[in-house]
């Protein structure tokens, strides 16, 4: 038996990944009504067509993994940088609407910055807002876009 | 004859100063992002579509195309200068392209790049001119079944071809005909997978996809990987190459160019694999195979040509079949449709000037992109000096803008930061994510065309392989799908011998 690396799990997690997404599409299928019979194929063959697929192709990826035919050598994923890269999307989601587009990205900006470098926060900083207003104000009064505005509504 | 007429009158539209603006502006725009390494032509692409809803489609398709054929131009830039590929058909120029710039012959790479580019996009837009209208008046038989069978064709290249074991590409495609399920059924009327989430009846955007794979997985993926310092070569001065280094271009671009077009068209995923198989036949060609792996000009000039005859193939049955091989060709349709156009036999006598304006101005913008890059590779180079931290942090603002303003919708928004986080994770494990858009475009469209055709037919799957072309294509389908385990088999045999 193929001795399981830390490099394979996240391949293992794709396999389950497919085919739990493959078992929710068959049994999501089921629920959709058939239609009137002056269709021959109905609304539901195509999703049995491709949750099977999704089946077939996730124990495939398992075998792969279970074999070590698919291993490879993997850097470690550097996790705070990932951890201050999902917190930047996050914060921008929330943001959006009642901030408003430009203080979510600004922060946005920052944060996704500082998940590559460390260093030149105060330029970093800078550049976000100035490349945020910027492109709220190309966008909005330039080309017609409607972005949200969010507390700087009075402002302008 | 015929096309040659229509292609004058497509030079009228394309000239008006108007288009002429946007063309610049889409060369421009391609040639910077084809040298920033992390966004591609289709990305950029993906996220004008918001911005061009209120142009004339003639005007925004002529600057989808600069960006396309420009992109191509500014990636070898990246891959020679910096030995990071700033797009994935130049992959293959680093590796020669790289070795001579760090021996000082950088102006020699760029130049090669740029001419070699600059004659294999002329000669493969010719070859467009005269092969899509041909090709589109035989379309103009096909009915569902054919086109339900080409779908197939293209789904079991795109899957086997691209990934580096069978399971990958494979569950890439599915994962994206999964999604391309959600909505409304068009037939039925229904809602199918939507969750009771109201955002999701009009299915999934194909933008929201391609942004959310494109730039927040390929932003999360280089944050979390180990920094590589690569160094960027300088280079002063004109860019030009020396009698010597012409004398040995010329018929790597020639070949290059006769690969690139014919399998750009194919549906295998776009324009690496001309670019692989071009540098193999120049290695083996050579008179100076011991120059290969240490900076031959060859092993750039052919590449190149490759990749810029293919993206002029891509282009082949977009236009006239509908059908997307690459993840920028399915953005493109996914313009089409957005201007209410369906590319196809029918668009090149209902839309014409359009479609002839389109190949005009390729004509025109791969000449602005040759005076753009051939003397100011150099200029160019400067972009890469950007910071990381605020390139990656600017990709991120314009890739929220673009998501939102789709339907000034924080939903979709998202929705495209956690498709972003799939594509990470696609990334780390080396599947590829371009068969996902490719499939959740395509997905849609070959259920449509194979409800019709059982309409037609009574429910009788039979009409498939009765009609002649169907059933050749689903025969090739076939034997692509058998074919593929047999080529990995061999390979791993030939690489284990050779070990």
């Amino acid at each position: 038996m193929y001795s399981f690396k830390s490099a394979d799990r996240m391949e293992l997690g794709i396999a389950l990944a497919s085919i739990l997404f493959g078992l929710f599409l068959l049994a999501d299928s089921f629920t959709i009504k058939l239609g009137s019979g002056y269709d021959h194929i109905g609304p539901r063959f195509f999703p049995f067509v491709i949750s099977t697929g999704l089946l077939v192709t996730g124990i495939l990826m398992l075998l792969e993994v279970l074999s070590g035919t698919s291993h490879r050598e993997a850097e470690p994923v550097n996790l705070s940088a990932f951890g201050i890269l999902i917190f930047g999307l996050v914060s921008c989601l929330l943001l959006l609407k009642p901030a408003g587009f430009i203080i979510a990205c600004s922060i946005q900006f920052w944060l996704i910055a500082r998940a590559f470098s460390a260093g030149d926060s105060l330029r970093n900083a800078i550049t976000g807002v100035v490349l945020s207003i910027c492109v709220y104000f190309i966008f909005t009064r330039g080309l017609g876009l409607v972005l949200p505005r969010g507390i700087l509504a009075g402002l302008f | 004859m015929d096309s040659l007429h229509l292609l004058i009158q497509g030079f009228d539209v394309a000239l008006q100063p108007y288009n002429l603006f946007w063309a610049i502006v889409g060369v421009f725009l391609g040639t910077v992002v084809g040298i920033l390494p992390g966004i591609g032509p289709a990305l950029t692409v993906a996220l004008l579509l918001p911005v061009t809803y209120n142009l004339e489609p003639v005007s925004a398709f002529i600057m989808f195309a600069g960006i396309y054929y420009g992109g191509m131009y500014g990636g070898s830039t990246t891959s020679i200068l910096l030995n990071t590929p700033g797009e994935s058909g130049s992959i293959i120029t680093a590796i020669e392209g790289n070795k001579m710039a760090r021996s000082g012959r950088a102006s020699a790479a760029l130049a090669t790049a740029a001419l070699g580019s600059f004659v294999a996009g002329s000669i493969g837009t010719i070859a467009l001119t005269f092969v899509a209208p041909a090709l589109a008046d035989m379309a103009l038989v096909f009915g569902p079944a054919e086109y339900f069978s080409l779908i197939v064709v293209g789904f079991t290249t795109i899957a086997s071809v691209l990934g580096k074991t069978p399971a990958r590409g494979m569950l890439s495609l599915f994962f994206g005909l999964g999604l391309g399920l959600i909505g409304i059924d068009l037939q039925t009327g229904q809602a199918r997978f939507t969750l009771g989430i109201p955002q999701l009846l009009d299915g999934i955007n194909v933008v929201v996809m391609a942004v959310g794979l494109f730039a927040v997985g390929e932003t999360l993926f280089l944050a979390t990987q180990p920094k590589k310092v690569e160094e960027i070569i300088k280079v002063s001065g004109w860019t030009w190459m020396s009698r010597e280094d012409l004398a040995r271009s010329w018929k790597p671009w020639l070949r290059g160019t006769l690969l690139g077009f014919p399998i750009g068209g194919l549906p295998t995923g776009g324009t690496e694999i001309p670019t692989f198989l071009s540098y193999a036949l120049e290695k083996r060609l050579s008179s100076k195979p011991e120059e290969f792996g240490h900076g031959a000009i060859e092993g750039v000039a052919g590449p190149e040509a490759a990749n810029n005859a293919a993206a002029a193939g891509v282009l082949v049955p977009l236009l006239t079949l509908g059908l997307p091989t690459s993840a920028t060709a399915a953005i493109m349709l996914a313009a089409f449709q957005q201007f209410n156009l369906q590319p196809g036999p029918l668009i090149f006598t209902s839309n014409p000037e359009l479609i002839w304006g389109l190949i005009a101005s390729l004509y025109i913008g791969n000449f602005m992109l040759l005076l753009l890059n051939l003397p100011l590779a150099p200029l160019w180079a400067r972009l890469l000096k950007i910071p990381a931290p605020l390139l990656y942090g600017g990709i991120l603002v314009f890739a929220t803008l673009g998501t939102y303003s789709l339907n000034d919708s924080v939903f979709d928004v998202g929705l495209m930061y956690l498709i972003g986080l799939i594509g990470f994770y696609m990334r780390c494990t080396e599947i590829p994510v371009a068969p996902a858009v490719i499939g959740m475009i395509l997905g849609p469209m070959a259920e449509q065309q194979f409800r019709r055709t059982l309409a037609i037919s009574q429910g009788d799957m039979s009409i498939f392989i009765e009609r002649p072309i169907s059933a050749g294509m689903l025969g090739l389908a076939a034997c692509i799908v058998l074919a593929m385990p047999l080529a990995r088999f061999y390979q791993r045999h030939q690489s284990a011998k050779s070990r």
